[in-house]
């Protein structure tokens, strides 16, 4: 079934097309909510509410760009919201404090199981978590991040920052990423 | 929004990568709770008439698993063996249950010429006609004890000498344990009974229609609103693109109704109706229009074609009717909820299977530029769902009913293969008249 088949069944209301088009894009979206939620269940109720959105505002729909994107992009707006309405969630965004560090060069291996990135995403705190996902993997400007979580956009680029020298940490606790200097040691080493 | 379009590292590009590379499958009930969200006011209306039905059938089933205890004074008269004394000294302490019921045969082989003028009271009605009516009745006829506080003795002036008055509570008489069901004096109270059970009422109803459009397609509606000559533009409201002022119908039927408990009663009945709305349109010189039979999915299966009234480029907009002419059949159940005399409360709901009569309606192209009138687009046989309450009010033999009624045509107006549906809505207030048929 081709994508425009399913985008107009969906326009008439069919279940049988909604069905489809969430079997086609729910396992994606999930892993996105999943990354901002608290748990599992949080992400299904974010999920849910945004697939709602999804096909109430489908005549809003133009089709200029990838019908994925514009999912992704409600969906993310969904997660926001739900997070917002979490108190904890409003005080880990504001108030913790950024100092300027240094960015440290990491690659991250093809090797690399993505479930493990997203479970080493997962264990950082809520407001680094929210930030980092919008910037570094929703690809949102401080700008408009700033304008999402009613925060500065210094706070959010400082929020970044931290939010980034702490997953690299995670990550080369887990062995998942080797930094610069330690490449460079063992070259040494080896020559 | 302005996405970056580009990543500030390897680091965060690589991130990336992998964070969408992640899926996770979500359970069944997500699904669930979306589709229910979607198709709420079909599934609050279902909801609604199951309540509304089950509600009146568990309230029927009660009343006929559990009926209510027919318990109720009874006044007891009988004939003594007793020498006859000025009814002012009837001596009750000396009567007991045993001579009251030996009392026939042991001193009258003949029945009394008081048996002519015993008490025919109402209440005392089933077991006095026992009595009167068999003047010798065995030991067994009656119970062999009774309690004394149940006796008593009637004022004089309404007592023949050898007649004594009991008075009491006590449960009605069970026909099974005194044998074949008696008459009573003055015919068959069980034969008044059972012909109780069934009545007839007609009604009329002056009734308001509406009707519901789904399946209407945004984009396309959006790209042809500039030529529609529909007049409402509301893009977001599919029902906008209609005229849904509410236009008098009338509704007009009876039923026979059969009384399965004191409250409860089955109805059967036929019912004609007639809905209709009015559709603004620019009227113009005919022109082909098509409305297109599609699968659920907007593929064609077929097309209809057919000269339409309404396309153009006239400036003033004429009213066009959609009339739908409607025979069904109610089926369902009548509750009384409220008062046992003259005004009672009552409460319906039928299902009706329904015929259409007539196929001249409207029905929107597959543009959205023009009406066409397609008989092949109309689904015959649907499906309504029917709830009544009603004040009834006693006059004389025949009962007045006055209360509002909703009727709602629970499949399209159209058949699946049209991409619209249109479901019928109309309420309005019944007036009727009801008789126990005898």
């Amino acid at each position: 079934m081709t994508e425009e088949a399913i985008l107009q069944g969906c326009l008439k209301n069919h279940a049988a097309a909604q069905k489809e088009l969430y079997n086609r894009y729910s396992p994606k979206m999930l892993a996105v909510c999943y990354r901002f939620a608290h748990s599992r269940e949080d992400a299904e109720d974010m999920l849910q509410e945004g697939f709602i959105k999804v096909f109430l505002q489908m005549h809003t729909f133009q089709s200029k760009g990838a019908f994925e994107g514009w999912i992704r992009r409600i969906m993310v707006h969904t997660c926001i919201n739900h997070l917002k309405k979490n108190k904890r969630f409003n005080e880990s965004v504001d108030l913790i404090q950024a100092s300027s560090l240094q960015i440290r060069e990491e690659n991250i291996p093809s090797i690399v199981q993505a479930k493990q990135i997203v479970d080493c995403i997962r264990m950082l705190p809520l407001g680094y978590r929210t930030v980092l996902n919008l910037y570094a993997i929703e690809g949102y400007a401080h700008r408009e991040i700033s304008v999402m979580l009613d925060i500065e956009e210094s706070t959010s680029r400082s929020q970044y920052t931290r939010a980034r020298q702490m997953l690299e940490e995670i990550l080369i606790k887990r062995n998942l990423i080797t930094t610069v200097r330690e490449k460079t040691d063992r070259l040494t080493a080896i020559l | 929004m302005k996405e970056r379009v580009f990543f500030d590292d390897e680091f965060e590009k690589h991130l990336k990568e992998k964070a969408d590379q992640f899926k996770m499958y979500p359970s069944d009930k997500v699904w669930n709770q979306v589709h229910s969200s979607l198709h709420t006011r079909r599934r609050k209306f279902v909801a609604g008439m199951t309540l509304l039905i089950g509600t009146i059938l568990i309230l029927a089933g009660s009343q006929l698993i559990f009926p209510p205890g027919n318990i109720h004074p009874q006044t007891i008269a009988a004939k003594t063996g007793a020498p006859a004394k000025p009814a002012e000294t009837a001596d009750v302490q000396g009567f007991t249950p045993a001579n009251f019921a030996a009392g026939p045969n042991e001193n009258s082989s003949e029945p009394h010429p008081a048996d002519r003028s015993l008490n025919t009271d109402a209440p005392s009605l089933l077991l006095l006609s026992r009595v009167s009516s068999n003047p010798q009745p065995g030991p067994g006829d009656l119970p062999e004890t009774l309690p004394e506080k149940l006796l008593n003795t009637t004022p004089a002036t309404t007592l023949l000498p050898e007649e004594v008055k009991i008075t009491g509570i006590m449960a009605a008489p069970d026909h099974s344990e005194y044998g074949e069901p008696v008459p009573g004096p003055s015919g068959t109270q069980a034969t008044r009974n059972h012909s109780d059970r069934f009545s007839w009422e007609m009604y009329i109803a002056p009734t308001l229609n509406t009707h519901y459009l789904n399946g209407l397609n945004y984009q396309t509606m959006a790209q042809s609103i500039q030529s529609s000559p529909i007049m409402v533009v509301h893009v977001a409201n599919v029902n906008g693109f209609v005229d849904n002022t509410p236009v008098m119908g009338f509704d007009v039927g009876g039923n026979i109704l059969y009384r399965i408990s004191k409250n409860i009663s089955l109805k059967l009945g036929l019912d004609f109706s007639l809905n209709r709305y009015y559709i603004r349109a620019y009227n113009s010189n005919p022109s082909q229009a098509s409305a297109t039979l599609s699968s659920y999915l907007g593929y064609i299966a077929d097309s209809l074609v057919n000269t339409n009234p309404g396309s153009g480029i006239n400036k003033n907009p004429q009213h066009y009717e959609n009339r739908y002419y409607q025979l069904s059949l109610p089926v369902g159940v009548d509750m009384r909820v409220a008062g046992s005399g003259n005004l009672q409360l009552h409460l319906g709901a039928t299902l009706q299977p329904s015929y259409l009569l007539n196929t001249d309606a409207y029905v929107l192209s597959e543009d959205y530029n023009s009406y066409t009138k397609d008989a092949q687009a109309f689904r015959r046989w649907n499906l309504i769902a029917g709830a009544e309450a009603y004040l009834s009010y006693r006059v004389g033999k025949i009962r007045w009913e006055l209360g509002p009624q909703l009727r709602y045509q629970i499949f399209s107006a159209y058949k699946n293969s049209y991409p619209l549906q249109e479901n019928m809505l109309n309420y309005g207030i019944r007036i009727g008249i009801s008789k126990s048929i005898r």
